[in-house]
């Protein structure tokens, strides 16, 4: 009897054994899946959130360091907050850009305003001989190559971080009018026939500024680079699209494509400065306008179109 | 004719006053808006330059003080931005002129009495060199009370030397004031020489003197004839 009940003993604490071997199996278990499930997770938020740390450090003026913590809650809450951030971060680059663009370019033309002015002061001295005169023309021609090509580089700045963003419909004929008018002097003198063959109005939408720039560089090219006895045709390209400036001059030894590069200089024109065509060509960027500028022996082809979209 | 220059670079302001001085205005400087605001509260002027990059705020609040004081105070705005839309953006704000540095201290001079002139509501509109007399309102020329025929850069270049007289002009400057910044200066340096052959002539025409003096190498001078 008492061998029964040992074995039954044994036996149900065997089973007991096995129960609690189960039931710890099953625990077991469910704590490895629950782990495993919390792991995963945690690896899938751990790579979101050095995901979301990668562009909180393509931001380098930020200066929140993020703790990754290993099981933190990460939710779409925080990807906005990150983005919105960043685009806080964009909005303040853009105006310290902007400020700095605006700074630079005061702190160079105030001292050449100075310059400037010292030198008008000083030929009012009855002093003065003329071969210092001479001299001191030289400086204010030099000084004034300085301030264009101050002048010039901010402009690219300013187009470069969007300063000129706003658009509206600009009439490229009221432009060419006027500026046909500021050249008369030398159009004059070159004895240069202008021909506008422009029906229509031509009307681009585009920054008002960027047009004018762009139109009057454009013109300015086609009257200075030209020839005595030359010629400026302008046309409207089909369905206005936009226009065409066709003009004689002089044969250009470099290739075309150089001529956009900034500083870059064509033929015997040792004063002009290619910042000019660099201008040009990032206005038509931004503004999205095809320029083509070819040259065949003489003449000159500039062609403004809008992008077909 | 009074003026008051609020400028913090103490160069240029110096600059800016001893060519003023020398044309017979009476001056005031400031060098901070604060200093600005304290000597408009206190007088009055006839016009105000004024920089908009001050040290301690934006000169567009002095431009609106003085604007609300009197408005025909004229106030000329200088400033390093060139863009178009800030020259447009500085009229629309009051402004009645607006200079870009560098700019050259006779094309100052042109502005400020051309401001003086426009606010003045007795219209002092007239001005005379000896027999030479312009209304600026009508733009006419007369000499010797005989109406002169001028084309419109004649006119802007004698009115430009006669407010400039006595002192030499550069050709820069002088190019500068007709043309803006969009032509070739080699080119135009011709013009100028050409433009004002014809200017001398038309007035010799009616009696008038030779006003007009060559300087060599670098300019001209509207002045009585001390022939070297």
């Amino acid at each position: 009897m008492l061998l029964s009940f040992s074995l039954i003993w044994g036996f149900l604490e065997t089973i007991q054994d096995i129960w609690l071997l189960l039931l710890l199996l099953f625990i077991l278990q469910f704590l490895g899946l629950l782990i495993y499930d919390r792991l995963n997770t945690a690896r899938m938020k751990k790579s979101i959130r050095r995901f979301i740390a990668q562009i909180d450090k393509g931001n380098y003026e930020s200066e929140n360091a993020h703790v990754i913590q290993k099981y933190d809650f990460v939710n779409l809450t925080d990807i906005q907050v990150e983005l919105s951030d960043m685009v806080g971060q964009i909005r303040a680059d853009y105006n310290e850009q902007k400020r700095y663009v605006e700074n630079v370019s005061h702190e160079l033309m105030t001292p050449i305003a100075i310059i400037r002015g010292k030198l008008e002061l000083l030929i009012q001295s009855p002093n003065i001989t003329k071969n210092d005169f001479k001299l001191i023309n030289e400086i204010l021609i030099k000084l004034d190559r300085l301030t264009r090509v101050n002048q010039a580089l901010v402009l690219l700045s300013k187009i470069d971080y969007n300063h000129y963003s706003e658009k509206s419909n600009v009439s490229l004929n009221a432009i060419l009018a006027e500026t046909i008018d500021l050249f008369e002097d030398q159009i004059h003198v070159d004895e240069l026939s202008i021909r506008k063959e422009l029906n229509d109005e031509v009307i681009f939408y585009m920054n008002e500024n960027l047009a004018y720039i762009l139109i009057k560089n454009c013109m300015k090219n086609a009257v200075i680079h030209n020839i005595e006895g030359g010629y400026i045709h302008i046309t409207a390209l089909p369905n206005k699209k936009g226009i065409q400036i066709t003009n004689s001059g002089p044969v250009i030894q470099e290739s075309t494509d150089k001529l956009f590069e900034r500083f870059e200089v064509a033929g015997e024109y040792e004063d002009s400065i290619g910042l000019g065509l660099s201008i040009m060509s990032r206005i038509c960027e931004v503004s999205h306008i095809d320029l083509s500028y070819t040259h065949q022996n003489g003449v000159h082809t500039v062609e403004i179109s809008f992008e077909a979209k | 004719m009074k003026l008051l220059i609020v400028e913090d670079d103490i160069e240029l302001l110096r600059t800016v006053l001893r060519y003023f001085d020398a044309s017979g205005y009476v001056l005031e400087k400031a060098k901070t808006l604060a200093e600005g605001r304290a000597k408009v509260t206190e007088h009055r002027y006839d016009c105000v330059i004024l920089d908009l990059n001050l040290p301690d705020g934006d000169g567009i609040e002095l431009l609106r003080q003085v604007k609300t004081k009197d408005k025909s105070t004229g106030v000329i705005i200088l400033s390093a931005n060139s863009s178009l839309e800030t020259k447009v953006a500085g009229l629309e704000i009051g402004a009645d002129d607006y200079l870009t540095k560098p700019f050259h201290l006779s094309e100052l001079n042109a502005r400020v009495k051309s401001v003086v002139r426009r606010n003045k509501y007795e219209g002092d509109n007239q001005l005379t060199f000896n027999e030479i007399s312009i209304d600026t309102a009508g733009q006419e020329v007369r000499v010797n009370d005989k109406r002169l025929k001028l084309t419109r850069k004649e006119y802007e270049l004698l009115l430009y030397m006669v407010i400039n007289k006595n002192k030499v002009l550069t050709k820069h400057s002088i190019s500068e004031h007709i043309w803006g910044d969009f032509v070739d200066r080699r080119d135009s340096y011709d013009f100028i020489y050409s433009h004002l052959k014809n200017l001398r002539k038309k007035i010799i025409e009616k009696g008038g003197a030779d006003y007009i003096q060559t300087i060599y190498g670098i300019g001209y001078k509207f002045a009585e004839g001390e022939v070297e």
